[in-house]
């Protein structure tokens, strides 16, 4: 049964490669021990093997495949390397892929490495919109962008019939492999680094103690390692199944077809490979014929009713013709000329989706030293040299080399690993990924999952929900007016948020109404999506721990609350979170939605191993209410015997309190957005009491619901910066004016002090801003929606975090770092001219580096007790 | 069409003997027969007729307009509604004849005594006498198998024996009428069958409650009736039992004598569903094929076969048969895949050729026919069988449709592409089989072309209301792309002595479940077991 690695695939004397009966008595006399043990031979598990064996550790690397080296996706995948990814990271991911090949290729191994460049084809307005942004953004990734007119474009390939053509992008640097091949020779370059590659071998336990990878129970015995790579591809969630506790990698592989022409002369002149966006097709040569795929809505998964099993060989996948028409119509269409080119085949492969179509990489939040790669989206080509040596790197350092929280196998939620909710989310992610990228794209499977009390409420007073970590949450208020005074109670149906332009946004109107409530009156917004912990301790161990993992001082009187940062070694942010000392070693923890599994893993690593400090994530146990606006204390003094006086309930204070005939709400005196306002955490059951006395005692001061577009607008205005959207794992507080936050005077020692003080005197080389954009025409020009390049006297100096339109202001506002080679200032930072480039055009902004005073209707108090500016730095 | 059908028997008698003595043992029209059904089931009809790539007749003037067509697919179209409460809601026929006469026969009946539906299709070969004999007969021997003695005595005090058969039947579908003669002679038999029941029975029954213990055998929903698939296995074989006895009795009317042993000599297969409940029973014998529908929670349909084709393909019959006879007969028994060199189907009703001594063929059969009666290698009969494969299975309110059909309908299509036809029909869809490419070179435009006018049928509603029609149909006419009508006019005008090559009979019977009735039916087999 277990056999060897046909020595045809490769070139050379095959002398690593251990035969099986070889193995087996190397295995049987004892077990195996091996540092790194990677699970999954295609074309991901061999680049972690080659990464580690350029790191020397060949020796140290053991690389298994249930099956045969690249018998997976790896097969059947399409070979695309195209470096413009969604993200920064990933595009610096495959740049890393690109120089790998690149090589490969340049040392003579045969991959099939052909840059022929990729064409972008744009058919549709919005998309030229977001083709202008990525040239825009292209900047900040070092990639070269040629922008080509239609005529060019006719021009320059001739056989492309382009009259429905906008625009179109030429990406040079972009070009196609050969899976399989370059899979073969990764391989082959491991064996001679000396890594044990052992084919055929299932792995039917993943052995964890501690809470960490011990090693691993195989059909060729027990293997001992310290770090395992889960890439499984396809079978990566049911291999995570395999350890206790269980590793949650939430994949599912759908049908993804595309189809082969046989050689052709047509295909011997050089082309790029075309990618018509607005028409989901894609279309390049290979081999001397054509290939064409596309990712048509309503994909198909495989295996829906359970697992694939091992021995399975994706050639069973029957191809399907009519789920194909579509994409050889739009083919034919742009490429006419292919209408008497043979057909070779039509091919079916499995292609694993993520459930937001990203990939999944890092480490595991349940088992220390268990890596996952997997989920590449189609992309696993692009992925497969960047991701194999980002793994490497972070297994040896023990820690990611640079932030990249959209990958991160922990921005998952248990949830997300739900068979059914896997299944009826794939089918919608394949042709999903190829959407115009407007700002806040929703999925529409999946939905109605995480719902607090609330939920009907809000749905009938007109919310139109986004999701996060699947919970819905309110973006905006469709017609409030009508629908406090509603009187007949029919349910409204479900709405899913959606913005679908560039422009100004169809729901501004909503949002400038819920922003003056929040501003001038009172409104009401459920916070209950954010992460909420429980830290407890009999002793004084907690407020030991939060002191080693938070920069600000945490001991704080017992009813305080106060922002910290949670630094890593580096000193940059791991998470964001406010702190209510709710006892003497007892404390709520507040932080961002998508923190719910990241930051329990990241506490979990430090916790006592004596067991006695306890974390529990009550996120599902309350549901906040944040009642905000001018008004927000006159209405509460209503509700409760409580004196919400700044005097006796003052800013950054927590107390239980009653509210209507309810009790034990836990009350704080903050709301995250910069207004007089407190955040209700309310046991659930309690949740709609509370709510329907704070509506019906609102009315007379016209309380109103406020969606998060309005929070969010809100922060921005007061230049908040927001864990996730503005602040990442490489910033430091220095950087985003918080050092007021960081107890650098203490004597304490915690997490990233050491980086911060060395920083604090080497001085920071990237700031945070705010920036006014002064031209800018709401009505006429495309908006600013986050990632857009700054320009500093004509330089490109960095880009903007997050944007939206300050109503106070009257103008756009965006968020943003500002880099420089060396030192930076907050002279250098103010004495520049800025400009922001959006989709083409650039726009001159204003600079700032502290929170605004922002006029009012009531009096604004001077930041000090009363009021909190986030951001201070102060220019010297 | 269907009251020609009714007189056949009748009319036909002279013609049937000649065709048996001319045909059936000459040889020449003997092979022809044969060939089609090899041809059948060695390779795809879709592959015997070519696809839109290779049509064999391209110059066929004359054709049928589209509505001639659809007139004569139609012909023989029946739907019905079921106005009494029970699993099944709707049941609808068609039949399309290749052979004349037709050699298919089909039948739909309530069962009385079990408050049960019966459906049965029937593919006679050697002429059209066993499978019009069986389709009359088989449901009340299955009703008197299923009944419980208690009834059968109080059956029997009423003295209804002269109407015996609508005593335990109410028609859905009756194809067939009889000669007087041979009705008398049938229902003798059948009152014989029920007066030994009766006794057997009784006797067992007062056994039984001088013992104190219960009667009953099987009372799944509350009906007193026997198993199920014993009664059905026992009906089966009491039948052919029966067909052999008559056949060999002396009688004096040669009329007589020679229709019975003209059905004696042809054969039949057969496929027989009972509703009773929940329960759907399917007791099958040679090739004819049950296929049940099931919608799956994700919209895709689901195909279930309840029933084993009796073929040379199907290596467990093969081995069954082995078993059966001594190892030297193993190279004799089966040649050029057929049994003893000329049956195709390896369990059928009749063919006692197959099943009788050979002295007694010699005494019988051959004054009538010739000495080719005797099968070569004849040695240790019987060869041949009508005990029935039974496979049984608890509706669930999922299970949506059953198809019973002939061979000929799955000579054209597999039980999945039918499950699908029948399943989008349901839902007012059109569906195609797989598209399936020549071997030779093919340009992306000529897939692009076939692919957009397979798009373009696929958004179609379906033509025939009648869901056999339907099938029949896509049997005929069925092509990558969509249905082809110049096909549909070619194979239904084809000259009589062509068309067997074509196309073979073809009898559908779908019957669709109610859905309500399922979800709601309290019994399933594990309470019934755990009550009992």
């Amino acid at each position: 049964m277990l056999k060897k690695i046909s020595a045809s695939q490769f070139s050379g004397k095959d002398l690593m490669t251990i035969s099986h009966r070889k193995t087996k008595r190397l295995l049987t006399s004892s077990a195996m021990k091996k540092k790194y043990v990677i699970c999954g031979a295609g074309l991901q598990g061999t680049a972690v093997a080659h990464a580690f064996s350029l790191m020397g550790l060949g020796k140290d690397t053991l690389l298994l495949d249930q099956g045969r080296v690249g018998g997976g996706t790896t097969k059947y995948a399409a070979g695309f390397v195209g470096v413009y990814k969604q993200t920064p990271v990933e595009s610096m991911l495959v740049k890393e892929s690109l120089a790998l090949y690149r090589k490969l290729h340049d040392e003579g191994h045969d991959i099939g490495w052909n840059q022929c460049g990729s064409l972008l084809l744009a058919q549709t307005r919005d998309r030229v919109t977001a083709f202008r942004r990525m040239k825009a953004a292209a900047v900040q990734r070092d990639i070269h962008c040629e922008w080509l007119q239609p005529e060019a474009i006719e021009k320059r390939y001739p056989y492309l019939a382009t009259k429905d053509v906008l625009a179109g992008i030429f990406i040079p640097e972009d070009g196609t492999i050969l899976p399989e091949k370059l899979c073969n020779v990764l391989v082959h370059q491991c064996k001679a680094n000396g890594v044990t590659v052992v084919e055929n071998c299932n792995v039917s336990s993943i052995l964890c103690k501690a809470g960490k990878v011990v090693g691993a129970e195989t059909s060729i015995g027990r293997i001992d390692c310290d770090y395992l790579i889960n890439c499984a591809g396809l079978w990566a969630r049911a291999l995570g199944k395999q350890s206790r506790p269980v590793v949650r990698v939430p994949v599912q592989a759908c049908q993804h077809h595309h189809l082969v022409t046989k050689q052709t002369e047509l295909a011997t002149n050089p082309m790029p490979a075309i990618r018509d966006m607005d028409a989901s097709v894609y279309l390049r040569v290979r081999d001397g014929g054509f290939l064409i795929g596309g990712l048509e809505p309503n994909a198909k998964p495989v295996f829906e009713d359970g697992t694939p099993p091992a021995n399975w060989e994706p050639k069973f996948l029957e191809p399907d013709w009519d789920y194909f028409t579509p994409s050889l119509e739009k083919a034919l269409k742009r490429f006419p000329a292919l209408r008497d080119v043979m057909l070779e085949r039509l091919v079916c492969g499995p292609e694993t989706f993520a459930p937001d179509g990203k990939w999944v990489v890092g480490e595991a939040p349940e088992v220390d030293n268990y890596f996952v790669a997997a989920g590449m989206n189609t992309m696993g080509s692009s992925s497969a040299g960047g991701v194999g040596k980002l793994i490497a790197q972070w297994v040896v350092e023990g820690r990611a080399p640079y932030p990249l929280y959209a990958l991160d196998v922990q921005r998952f939620l248990p949830l997300h690993n739900n068979r059914k909710f896997l299944l009826a989310r794939a089918k919608e992610v394949p042709s999903w990924m190829n959407q115009v990228p407007y700002p806040f794209n929703e999925f529409r499977s999946g939905r109605k999952l995480r719902m607090s009390p609330l939920y009907a409420r809000l749905r009938d007073a007109g919310a139109v929900f986004g999701q996060v970590m699947g919970f819905e949450r309110a973006s905006w208020y469709e017609s409030e007016e009508n629908d406090l005074d509603d009187q007949d109670n029919a349910p409204k149906p479900f709405r899913v948020s959606y913005c679908n332009t560039f422009m100004k946004p169809p729901w501004f109107s909503n949002v400038r109404d819920e922003y003056w409530a929040c501003r001038e009156s009172v409104a009401v917004a459920n916070y209950s999506s954010f992460t909420k912990f429980d830290l407890k301790s009999s002793e004084t161990q907690v407020t030991d721990l939060l002191q080693y993992l938070c920069s600000n001082d945490v001991d704080i009187p017992v009813g305080g609350v106060i922002h910290t940062g949670m630094q890593n070694e580096r000193g940059g942010y791991e998470n964001d979170v406010s702190l209510a000392r709710i006892n003497d070693n007892h404390y709520m923890m507040i932080a961002p939605t998508v923190q719910q599994t990241k930051c329990l893993a990241w506490i979990r690593r430090y916790l006592p191993k004596d067991g006695s400090v306890s974390v529990s994530d009550v996120t599902s146990t309350y549901t906040s209410i944040c009642v905000m606006g001018p008004m927000s204390r006159s209405l509460l003094m209503e509700l409760t015997d409580v004196d919400m006086s700044p005097r006796s309930f003052p800013f950054f204070t927590c107390q239980e309190i009653d509210i209507g005939h309810a009790s034990g709400v836990r009350a704080m005196n903050l709301t995250h957005v910069g207004e007089l306002g407190w955040v209700l955490y309310i046991p659930n059951e309690y949740a709609l009491h509370v709510y329907d006395r704070l509506i019906e005692h609102g009315k007379k001061y016209g309380i109103r619901h406020c969606g998060w577009f309005a929070t969010r607008t809100l922060r921005i205005e007061r230049f908040y910066a927001f864990w996730g959207q503005d602040l990442d794992a490489n910033t430091t507080p220095l950087e985003c004016g918080r050092a007021f936050r960081v107890k650098f005077n203490s004597n304490m020692d915690f997490l990233g002090k050491e980086a911060l003080v060395r920083q604090r005197e080497a001085g920071v080389r990237r700031m945070y801003v705010q920036l006014l954009l002064e031209d800018h025409d709401m009505e006429l020009d495309p908006w600013p929606w986050g990632g857009e390049p700054i320009y500093r006297d004509g330089k490109y100096v960095g880009m903007t975090t997050t944007a939206g339109y300050g109503f106070t202001f009257g103008k756009q506002v965006c968020l943003g770092f500002v880099t420089k080679k060396d030192r930076i200032t907050p002279d250098w930072i103010s004495s520049g001219q800025y400009e922001i480039d959006i989709a083409g055009i650039r726009f001159s902004a204003t600079v700032s580096l502290r929170s605004p005073t922002l006029p009012s209707r009531y009096k604004e108090p001077a930041p000090g007790p009363e009021r909190y500016a986030a951001t201070r730095n102060i220019p010297k | 069409m269907e009251k020609m059908l009714r007189g056949l028997i009748i009319l036909s008698w002279n013609y049937k003997v000649r065709r048996l003595g001319n045909c059936l043992f000459n040889g020449s029209c003997n092979a022809s027969r044969f060939s089609l059904r090899e041809l059948s089931t060695s390779r795809s009809n879709r592959e015997r007729l070519g696809d839109e790539f290779a049509t064999p007749f391209k110059d066929i003037s004359d054709l049928l307009s589209p509505a001639q067509a659809t007139e004569i697919l139609r012909a023989n179209e029946v739907s019905r509604i079921l106005t009494r409460p029970g699993a099944v809601k709707t049941v609808e026929w068609n039949q399309l004849g290749s052979n004349t006469p037709i050699e298919d026969t089909l039948a739909v009946a309530h069962c009385k005594p079990s408050k049960g539906m019966l459906f049965g299709v029937f593919d006679g070969h050697g002429g059209p006498s066993c499978a019009q004999v069986l389709a009359k007969r088989i449901f009340p021997y299955i009703a008197t198998a299923l009944t419980h003695s208690r009834k059968l005595r109080s059956f029997f005090s009423q003295e209804h024996s002269k109407d015996i058969r609508n005593e335990f039947l109410e028609d859905v579908a009756d194809t067939v009428d009889l000669v007087p003669e041979l009705h008398e002679l049938y229902t003798l038999s059948l009152l014989k069958y029920v007066a030994e029941k009766r006794k057997d029975d009784s006797t067992l029954l007062e056994a039984i409650e001088f013992d104190g213990t219960s009667v009953v055998n099987s009372t799944i929903g509350g009906d007193e009736i026997n198993d199920i698939a014993a009664s059905l296995e026992e009906a089966f074989l009491r039948l052919d039992d029966d067909l052999s006895k008559e056949a060999l009795a002396s009688r004096k009317d040669q009329n007589v004598a020679l229709a019975t042993m003209t059905v004696a000599m042809s054969g039949a297969v057969s496929s027989v569903a009972h509703v009773h409940n929940n329960i759907l029973s399917v007791a099958n014998v040679g090739d004819c094929q049950a296929v049940l529908g099931t919608l799956g929670e994700d919209g895709r349909w689901m195909t279930t076969k309840l029933s084993s084709e009796h073929t040379v393909e199907n290596s467990k019959e093969l081995n069954r048969l082995f078993s059966e006879h001594p190892p030297k007969e193993k190279d004799s028994i089966i040649v050029m895949d057929r049994l003893l060199g000329q049956l195709m189907p390896l369990r059928a009703f009749g063919d006692f050729r197959f099943k009788w001594e050979k002295a007694v063929i010699q005494e019988h059969a051959v004054p009538h026919f010739s000495k080719k009666a005797v099968p070569p290698n004849y040695c240790t009969p019987p060869y041949l069988t009508a005990r029935p494969e039974i496979m049984q299975r608890h509706l669930s309110n999922n299970d949506k449709f059953l198809i019973l059909a002939t061979d000929g309908l799955w000579d054209q299509l597999t039980p999945s592409q039918a499950v699908k036809l029948v399943g989008e029909h349901m839902l007012g869809h059109e569906a195609l089989g797989p598209l399936i490419l020549p071997p030779t070179d093919v340009s992306l435009g000529v897939v692009h072309d076939l692919l957009l006018k397979r798009r373009e049928n696929l958004s179609k509603r379906p033509e025939d209301m009648n869901v056999a029609t339907h099938l029949l149909r896509h049997a005929l006419a069925g092509t990558a792309t969509g249905l082809d009508h110049d096909r549909l006019a070619q194979l239904l005008t084809m000259p009589e002595d062509i068309v067997r090559h074509f196309r073979d009979d073809i009898s559908i019977i779908v019957v669709y479940f109610d859905s309500e009735y399922l979800l709601k039916y309290p019994f399933h087999a594990e309470m019934a077991a755990e009550l009992a």
